[in-house]
């Protein structure tokens, strides 16, 4: 009884020392979290705060000019009616890419599925305008390869394709955006009950029959959820609309908002308006997801789901991947192909041969041509710092949402995800209002580009950090902090380390689109701050397009580079990678 | 009409063989059960007698007629078969009615017709006024109505039943059973019926298949499965068992009885199907029921023993009862009227022909 006497003694006088400091002095943990939660609403309420504010012609006078604009004039109303059209059409063209090919690979047995998956996920992480690139130099309206190729074959006066069109922008961007579909049916396919299927086929439905009248309709809120969300990002593509779009005076809402932005002196109202009309109407194609998604979702009903086996396709396999590969050869490998043979071309509309064959654009871009040298320099400081305070910021915020129960959390974790769906340009028309004026001035400075690229992928911090933070059971800490570690100690050695390579995975996720960033940072860098995307903006724009291919190359090999690293931490393929799964 | 056989089947799905040589004939209008422990190859079995899985080796006939073999097989939407699935899989994107007019309008019947019989069926499965809702606003109890109505409304030569009742809770389980049961008599059609659980067997078939790794190791009526299993296996699958390793001592001069020495000191009296040599290894299984025990020696010649109480458990209907035999354990169920105490002497009784001395 003694020993256990003089065991509770000091216990219980600990105890009663940890409660009266724990009333008397700010914890660390509120300090740490609290300067979380601070960065965040800085990073990203303060500039919506200004948009909203800028769109009223705030701070010179208050009006509804720039809206009422929107309806009345056509130079604003056009690039909202071209923005719709484009939304559409990269919906539809995006189903008719990715559902067929998602199903080939999800439940027949087409050949090469791997190759399928790695190459949709590739041709989602490529930035879109490196592909706009690429079809410039593929279907340009007089040099481009394909129209000389039809010269040279039928003896025309001129080839057929002009990329600079409205069909073009949508082609090129929904070879990009049909990976989203693809995504979305393609796990819709792998969680369909097998025997759903069979049920149909056993009372007598043949296999179209089934695929028609069950799986089909099975998939299709995952179906129309992916054509939406694919709309909504093709909205926001600035570089593919400006590289495609503004030669031909083809203006989308981005596109326009820039111009607005570029003149001189800029109309912030209208742009900050504009940017409203983009919001709306992303909103709107979210909103219309998730109500789509909660109200019809098939998914997790009934019994444990089996695997069913692969649909045995015959002969018609190859046709599967005739058309697979049409698709990822459209998407993917023609892009590269002709980028890195324009990279390595003294004149790219010479084609390829020996003396035709140089270094020299890598030789220019990369050490002689004084804005490039310093744009590499830029976009990997930047995309370095961006990943380790998104990740930083996104960790705290997460374990904030997940393991706490402090007032506000949600209104937090909401605003973590916002900038998913604020395009990039709207979201630098805040940013630019918010940090051109005291109390901190950025704009002129590299950091304001900093500031974006953490407003901008900190959702996909908070999420991957949240994802890794699920699986680590609370008890692991509970049992550190009741052997005596503070708070802090358990986080940097049992939290911290547990979810390291989430947070590893985190980083290089905000570090890859933070390299290719071009939305955004074409209206917030200065001169002196360029980075690579910009390098290459201005250099098309000069007609450049073996430097400007020969820098696409080299920030297209940075990026496979990091994906590379990025997948063998987090163990998975490369789609579950890109679609976060 | 409609006759099943099974003749030599075999499925390997890689290194294992998750059927092994199985034949079976089934005879028309039958309820069959494959029964068996997840994994023993049951449902595999029923699948490739739906057309789902090809066998490797081996031919599945129905009323003579070639249906799967491992070069040729009728796909499943010919085999005019329904099938209710463990899972129900009933499409939650289609209405009730739906879900049941289904396999009709694949026929394309009148759409009267196809009205008539859905209702027809709905109201038999007690489901009369819910073909408009959607599988979602239905218990489990209800999507597995759905599921069964679905399956029956085509008139299917065959019904494969693949684990319908796992899902529900006991009570429920056991009146789906009794409605089972009774809708086969009234449909008379073949039914196949797959389950892990020895009462549902017992209860529902003509005849059971008792399978144990993609072996079928006993095909017979549920009684004779019960009272006289083939092996260990199976006796240990068909509920409680006692299990005594033993030896066999002595031979009576005829029929088939023998002494069979368990452990040191114990020798059971015990039947066999067959005579058994001395000194063969046997199991000597006892079932518990039939475990006799009382207070004074009931004066039988053979197999009483003396027994201490070790504990007695309440289960309503019966006592379960572990004693201690000679350094054995042994399980009885005795009448809930017999109050038994831990420590308690008594005497045990079993008459030989319920010591099954098994190989």
């Amino acid at each position: 009884m003694e020993t256990n006497g003089a065991l509770t003694q000091p216990l219980t006088a600990r105890g009663a020392a940890v409660i009266v400091g724990w009333r008397q002095r700010l914890p660390i943990e509120n300090v740490v979290l609290g300067l979380a939660a601070l960065a965040l609403l800085v990073l990203v309420g303060y500039p919506l705060v200004w948009l909203a504010l800028g769109s009223l012609g705030l701070p010179t006078k208050l009006s509804l000019a720039r809206y009422a604009d929107i309806v009345g004039d056509p130079s604003y109303r056009q690039p909202l009616v071209n923005t719709v059209e484009l939304a559409a059409g990269t919906a539809v063209l995006s189903v008719l890419f990715g559902v067929p090919l998602a199903w080939l690979v999800a439940r027949t047995d087409v050949p090469a599925k791997r190759l399928i998956r790695t190459c949709t996920a590739l041709a989602y992480i490529i930035p879109p305008y490196l592909t706009a690139l690429a079809y410039i130099i593929l279907a340009g309206p007089n040099a481009g390869v394909l129209n000389a190729l039809f010269v040279a074959v039928t003896g025309a006066k001129e080839g057929p394709l002009n990329v600079f069109s409205m069909p073009g922008v949508i082609v090129v961007i929904s070879v990009h955006a049909f990976a989203i579909v693809f995504f979305f049916t393609y796990s819709a396919l792998l969680s369909v009950d097998a025997t759903q299927e069979e049920a149909a086929w056993i009372l007598g439905a043949g296999r179209l029959t089934t695929l028609r009248r069950i799986t089909l309709p099975l998939v299709a809120p995952a179906i129309t959820a992916g054509a939406l969300l694919a709309a909504v990002i093709s909205m926001a593509l600035f570089g593919p609309q400006a590289f495609l779009g503004l030669p031909g005076r083809l203006f989308f809402l981005p596109t326009r908002i820039f111009s607005l932005f570029s003149r001189y002196p800029p109309d912030t109202a209208g742009a900050s308006a504009l940017a409203f009309a983009l919001i709306v109407l992303t909103a709107l194609g979210l909103g219309l997801q998730r109500w789509y998604l909660a109200r019809r979702s098939y998914v997790t009903l009934g019994g444990k789901a089996s695997r069913p086996a692969p649909l045995a396709l015959g002969r018609w396999r190859w046709v599967g991947l005739a058309y697979a590969l049409l698709v990822i050869g459209f998407a993917v490998f023609i892009p590269l192909f002709v980028l890195v043979s324009a990279a390595f071309s003294k004149n790219w509309v010479a084609g390829l041969s020996p003396e035709n064959l140089t270094l020299e654009n890598f030789q220019y871009a990369l050490f002689q041509e004084q804005v490039t040298r310093r744009a590499v320099g830029n976009s990997l400081k930047l995309a370095v710092a961006a990943a380790t305070a998104a990740t930083l910021i996104g960790a705290l915020v997460a374990y904030l949402n997940r393991r706490t129960t402090a007032r506000g959390r949600q209104f937090l974790d909401y605003l973590s995800i916002l900038p998913l769906g604020l395009p990039g340009i709207v979201l630098a028309v805040g940013i630019i209002q918010a940090w051109i004026r005291p109390p901190l001035v950025l704009y002129g400075t590299i950091w304001i580009l900093l500031v974006c690229y953490v407003a901008r992928f900190i959702p996909v911090a908070v999420r991957s950090a949240d994802a890794s933070l699920a699986q680590v059971d609370p008890a692991l800490e509970d049992a550190a902090r009741i052997i005596g570690a503070s708070w802090l100690q358990t986080f940097r050695t049992i939290t911290a380390r547990l979810i390291r390579p989430g947070l590893l995975v985190a980083w290089l996720l905000v570090f890859i689109p933070s390299m290719g960033e071009l939305s955004a940072t074409v209206l917030l860098y200065s001169s002196g701050n360029e980075t690579l995307s910009v390098a290459l903006y201005r250099l098309q724009e000069l007609g450049r397009l073996e430097v400007v291919s020969a820098i696409a190359v080299f920030t297209v090999i940075l990026t496979l580079l990091a994906l590379v690293v990025a997948q063998r931490i987090a163990g998975k393929e490369l789609d579950e990678l890109a679609s976060g799964r | 009409m409609a006759t099943i056989t099974l003749r030599n089947l075999t499925k390997r799905f890689g290194e294992v063989t998750a059927v092994d040589d199985v034949s079976l004939s089934v005879a028309d209008s039958h309820f069959v059960t494959l029964l068996g422990p997840s994994g023993c190859g049951k449902t595999t079995t029923l699948r490739i007698l739906a057309g789902f899985i090809r066998p490797d080796s081996g031919e599945v006939r129905v009323d003579g007629e070639l249906y799967s073999s491992p070069g040729r097989a009728l796909p499943p939407e010919k085999r005019q078969m329904g099938m209710v699935f463990q899972s129900y899989a009933v499409w939650p994107h289609l209405t009730v009615f739906e879900n049941v007019a289904f396999g009709l309008r694949l026929q394309k019947l009148p759409a009267e017709e196809i009205r008539r019989r859905v209702h027809g069926v709905l109201d038999r499965v007690g489901l009369a006024d819910m073909g408009a809702r959607y599988p979602n606003q239905l218990s489990g109890g209800q999507q597995q109505r759905v599921a069964l109505a679905r399956s029956i409304v085509v008139e299917p030569k065959i019904l494969l039943l693949d684990e319908p009742l796992s899902n529900l809770d006991a009570k429920l389980r056991e009146r789906m059973r009794t409605e089972l049961k009774d809708l086969q008599r009234a449909l008379g059609i073949t039914f196949v019926y797959v389950t892990h659980d020895q009462a549902e067997a017992l209860a529902l078939s003509d005849r059971i298949a008792v399978f144990d790794r993609g072996r079928v190791l006993q095909y017979a009526s549920p009684r004779e499965v019960y009272e006289h299993p083939a092996n260990r296996v199976v006796a240990d699958f068909m509920g409680q068992v006692n299990l005594l390793d033993g030896e066999v001592v002595e031979r009576a001069p005829e029929g088939n009885v023998a002494r069979v020495r368990v452990g040191e000191t114990l020798t059971l009296s015990a039947t066999s199907r067959e005579r058994l040599d001395i000194g063969r290894h046997v199991a000597v299984v006892i079932r518990p029921e039939d475990v006799v025990v009382t207070r004074e020696h009931p004066g039988k010649p053979a197999n009483v023993l003396r027994a201490a109480v070790r504990d007695s458990v309440f289960l309503g209907n019966v006592v379960d009862c572990r004693l201690r035999v000679d350094g054995h354990e042994l399980r009885a169920q005795v009448d809930r009227g017999a109050f038994l105490a831990t420590g308690d002497q008594v005497y045990v009784h079993v008459q030989p022909d319920h010591c099954l001395a098994l190989t």
